[in-house]
């Protein structure tokens, strides 16, 4: 699991974090009406609050390119293959 | 109404000649007409997989599930981040090796990694089985939208007719890429309608704040899960979102706008604008909400929204909210026809009728094929009656279970073919048979779950069991496996930092 570097780490760690809190039994803890926040049910401000964080996570993902290191080298040209369709 | 009249006609006609427009760019290669020559820049990327996710599902669905079951629709916000998130993993992974071995469909990727004529069958089979009743409810939300915004003078089969000329003469001419060029157009006029929707609608009863206050004292089954009707909890609240996010996401437009991506890159991004878009799912709560305090006994809940809109808001601003609503139906159905097509042609009659065709004959059964699945649908809509999130779960459902053999094809070099038969079919008999058939689904989750509970299983169980004998295919996709690492995560090589040699990644 070398290369699971920190940071590619907290993004994976933290992505399945606020996937815990908004679709596992957890939800049911925030399943409720009160205590409202500017008149919003309790259960709506949950969702919304997971969904801004798990969003800005996803914007320090893309900057700092999922954790990963900046390509150096492209190996992306095509080859044939057995299969091939087009 | 002749307001509403040329709101209308400008909806049709304004995508119509942006689709023809585009036309003037294409190549007549079948690589152009099905996925852009693999050319498709960042704008286009993310307006045509957003608003081909979105559909009427989405504008009118999640109105309607608000209205009658309460809050399960908020799971949204969870699934459009897994979609996202998938899109960047499962995706970037799925175009790269589109992009080496010259992939255009689901069963191009998943045939050719399990060397197996059986399933790339089986993946044509379910992906168009799954896609047509999915198809047939944006042509429905659509068509009845334009019914209301006319006031009844455009009747419903009319307006389903028209619907699909437009789609047929722009794709015909224009493929893919006329097909993006007019989801720029839909996925803005969608993003806006779901937004001002639910800001209008929610002042017509003091705001968002006043509005929850009156719910609360009137209704508050409306507020929590299970809902006022008892049946939407939690099991429900996970299955939409595991089968929603899943099944449209395997879904063949999809795929199609993986393959179209012009640089890696772009994917990368994809999860943060996918999720930043569901913030207009607030609109939908807002609107299915308010529906509940102002009209309480709409029969047909799909018509919650287009009924609001008339009886609360000025004409001419609720067509063209309306016209945003059909944005989202047309700009799936759109992509849906085009990618059941391209699957015809070249997963049928390229592989198995003509393996021979020029590039302009493949073309030619491409636009053919455009017409007879749009008439199929068409059929369809006159002529099974059904409510939109119903049939469209169902049909995700079964498009979901292609997630499995899918991610053994792009990550697992142990996946083994009669696996992943094995299993595909086991997930969708399933789902069939817990939604058709005799057996119930078991503690309130939906089938598709269960479905992809023993897809994953048997999958995995007899893939340790059995040993591929095609090495050369699975040392392919190794070595397309190693170059996707150096290329795009280089931490992931056995010699980070230094020149290594090739290294299968097991």
């Amino acid at each position: 699991m070398k290369y699971l570097t920190p940071l590619k780490l907290s993004i994976y760690g933290g992505m399945l974090f606020i996937f815990v809190m908004l679709e596992s039994p957890v939800i049911l803890l925030a399943n409720r009406i009160e205590p409202m926040l500017m008149g919003i049910p309790f259960l709506l401000v949950w969702n919304l609050f997971w969904w801004f964080a798990l969003t800005a996570l996803f914007l320090v993902a893309y900057l700092t390119n999922w954790g990963s290191p900046t390509p150096q080298i492209n190996h992306s040209a095509k080859q044939p293959s057995e299969g091939d369709t087009a | 109404m002749t307001g509403s009249l040329l709101i209308i006609a400008a909806f049709m006609i304004i995508p119509l000649l942006v689709g023809v427009l585009s036309a003037r760019h294409s190549q007549t290669t079948s690589e152009d007409f099905f996925v852009q020559g693999r050319a498709m820049g960042s704008i286009a990327v993310f307006f045509t997989v957003a608003a081909t996710w979105w559909s009427a599902f989405a504008f009118l669905g999640s109105n309607a599930t608000f209205y009658t079951n309460g809050p399960v629709f908020l799971t949204a916000l969870a699934w459009n981040l897994l979609f996202g998130f998938m899109y960047y993993w499962v995706g970037k992974r799925v175009w790269f090796l589109g992009k080496r071995f010259n992939y255009l469909t689901p069963s191009d990727l998943i045939g050719d990694f399990y060397n197996s004529e059986a399933l790339r069958l089986s993946v044509a089979a379910i992906t168009l089985i799954f896609t047509v009743p999915y198809l047939q409810i944006q042509l429905t939300g659509g068509a009845y939208l334009i019914e209301v915004a006319s006031g009844g003078l455009i009747p419903f089969w009319l307006a389903a007719l028209l619907f699909y000329f437009i789609i047929i003469i722009y794709v015909w001419i224009g493929g893919i890429r006329a097909i993006a060029w007019t989801d720029v157009i839909y996925g803005a006029l969608l993003f806006f309608g779901m937004m001002y929707a639910g800001y209008y609608i929610s002042s017509q009863v003091g705001g968002p704040a006043a509005l929850f206050s009156q719910l609360q004292q009137s209704s508050p089954e409306h507020l929590t899960m299970p809902g006022p009707n008892g049946n939407m909890g939690y099991p429900m609240w996970f299955s939409l979102f595991v089968v929603t996010a899943i099944g449209a996401f395997m879904g063949p437009q999809i795929w199609l706008r993986m393959y179209s991506v012009k640089h890696g890159k772009l994917f990368n991004m994809m999860p943060f604008l996918l999720g930043l878009a569901a913030f207009a799912y607030v609109g939908s709560v807002l609107s299915g909400y308010s529906g509940v305090i102002l009209e309480p006994d709409v029969d047909n809940p799909d018509q919650i929204l287009p009924i609001m809109l008339m009886e609360y808001a000025p004409y001419l601003l609720a067509s063209l909210i309306m016209a945003a609503g059909a944005s989202a139906a047309m700009s799936t159905a759109n992509s849906q026809i085009h990618a059941v097509s391209t699957v015809v042609t070249m997963d049928i009659y390229k592989r198995y009728i003509n393996r021979g065709a020029s590039q302009a004959r493949i073309v030619t059964i491409g636009r053919f094929s455009l017409v007879g699945f749009s008439l199929a649908a068409y059929i369809m809509a006159l002529t099974v009656p059904g409510v939109l999130v119903t049939i469209g779960i169902a049909a995700l459902a079964g498009t979901a279970q292609l997630l499995i053999p899918t991610i053994g094809a792009i990550a697992w070099r142990k996946a083994h073919p009669t696996a992943a038969l094995v299993s595909l079919w086991s997930g969708v008999a399933c789902v069939l048979l817990m939604t058709f058939g005799p057996l119930s689904a078991p503690f309130g989750f939906h089938a598709g779950v269960w479905g992809l509970l023993i897809n994953t299983v048997l999958f995995v169980g007899l893939s340790h069991a059995l040993q591929r004998q095609d090495t050369a295919v699975v040392e392919r996709f190794d070595q397309a496996r190693y170059d996707y690492d150096a290329e795009y995560h280089p931490e992931r090589l056995p010699a980070h930092g230094q020149e290594s040699t090739r290294t299968a990644i097991h």
